[in-house]
């Protein structure tokens, strides 16, 4: 589920719609968790599905790192690239922003961290300083946020978390170890709005 | 699935947001399908979803027959009633357009048919707006609302069908995938009826949402094939 301080706006003819905040988010948040409602497409349900299916998966799916697509239920799946993305993590079941996300900024992820397959590069024009240019398959694309992603989580139980109903503490434990943070280092709860 | 030349907007912070065509959609054209990524969720499953999520389902999904919810993956889910909607239900699967719609027309439906657990007061704005929409609606309505759909798919097979390949089909449904592939448009199609809930009246199920989680009636699965069986 995507933070509820957030609606799609349409971007412009080429990008298409977004997801921006209605409210500052500040850096730590989590902006998005895998929830019961979204679907996890494995390989024999999508081994089974017609031809008129595959556009519609590269739209509307991620693959997730154990090959599988991932379909958001709400405005989650339609979160844009961008090369100095404002929200990282989906790997560790939920996301984190990475900067204090600003009311009327857009809610992006860098999508070479989203396991793309060899046809789903493309150009990128976010704009944003270091833009790689082209976004593309690439196994380092983790690596590069995890400086960012380890600052994000050490803020977890400082700001207000209004998706702390969704996730549960093993999840979370789980993402602080990813990053290399102690996974019980305070046993402090999250502020559930 | 909502058909591709849609977009969601804004209304207002009453109404919420509402489906508006981008483009011509002529009479007889499927403006929705139910497809195989529509979540199909028991009574138990919405209970036990943290609360954040069960008032999204109890919002935004729709009781079908069988008293599952079914919570549309797209923005189909949005879809706003009216009493003179651009759309009637055709089987288990499928909202038939009754009338040419035009750029920047809402795509409407009517909620009476379903399976709504509360009257609720409309302010539609339609000519001949029912001022409420109940339970009841459906066992009184129905023959208008058939005519309806049955006059729509007479052009079902002379206008562009984009959502037919992405149509989950119920057996009521084949019948009516029968009839277009046959370009037999004049078919008797399945009756409104026949997609109550057993034992949906007014009152008679708990809770306070449009779409209440009602205790579960094992026994209305049979009886509903069994029903649909005879609407043959
Ligand atoms: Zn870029
Ligand atoms: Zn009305």
């Amino acid at each position: 589920m995507i933070h509820p301080d957030t609606e799609i706006r349409r971007v412009d003819d080429v990008v298409g719609i977004g997801v921006f905040a209605t409210k500052r988010i500040p850096r730590g948040t989590l902006t998005w968790a895998l929830d019961p409602l979204d679907q996890i497409l494995a390989a024999p349900r999508l081994e089974g599905l017609g031809a008129q299916w595959e556009g519609w998966l590269d739209h509307h799916t991620y693959h997730d790192p154990s090959g599988n697509r991932v379909l958001c239920w709400d405005a989650a799946r339609s979160m844009n690239h961008s090369c100095r993305p404002t929200c990282g993590g989906s790997d560790l079941g939920f996301e984190v922003a990475l900067v204090d996300i600003e009311e009327g900024e857009q809610l992006t992820n860098d999508y070479g961290t989203l396991h793309l397959d060899a046809r789903e590069g493309f150009a990128c024009r976010c704009g944003a300083p270091g833009c790689r240019g082209l976004v593309e398959p690439d196994g380092s694309a983790w690596e590069r946020w995890l400086p960012e992603l380890r600052a994000a989580l050490a803020l977890l139980t400082e700001v207000p978390q209004p998706l702390a109903p969704i996730v549960t503490p093993a999840i979370l434990r789980a993402g602080r170890r990813a990053v290399g943070l102690p996974a019980t280092a305070k046993r402090r709860r999250l502020h559930a709005v | 699935m909502i058909h591709p030349h849609t977009e969601l907007r804004f209304i207002s912070s009453t109404v919420g947001h509402g489906v508006f065509a981008t483009a011509f959609i002529p009479k007889g054209t499927f403006l929705w399908v139910l497809d195989p990524f529509d979540r199909i969720l028991t009574a138990d499953e919405v209970r036990a979803l943290p609360p954040m999520l069960k008032s999204a389902v109890e919002r935004w999904a729709y009781v079908d027959p069988t008293g599952h919810f079914v919570f549309c993956w797209d923005h189909g889910r949005y879809m706003n009633h009216s009493c003179r909607p651009t759309s009637r239900g055709i089987g288990d699967a499928f909202e038939i357009a009754v009338r040419d719609v035009h750029p920047g027309e809402e795509l409407t439906c009517e909620y009476g048919i379903l399976n709504i657990a509360k009257t609720f007061a409309c302010a539609c704005g339609q000519p001949g707006c029912r001022g409420s929409v109940g339970p009841g609606d459906l066992e009184r309505l129905f023959p208008v609302w058939d005519a309806e759909a049955q006059d729509a798919f007479q052009h079902a097979a002379s206008v562009s069908q984009p959502l037919l390949p992405f149509v989950k089909a119920g057996p009521r449904d084949h019948e009516v995938l029968d009839a277009l592939a046959r370009g037999a448009t004049d078919s008797a199609l399945p009756s409104h009826k026949d997609y109550r809930r057993d034992g949906v009246t007014d009152g008679s199920v708990e809770g306070d949402g449009l779409w209440s989680i009602a205790s579960s009636t094992p026994a209305s699965t049979a009886r509903r094939s069994r029903r649909a069986g005879a609407a043959r």
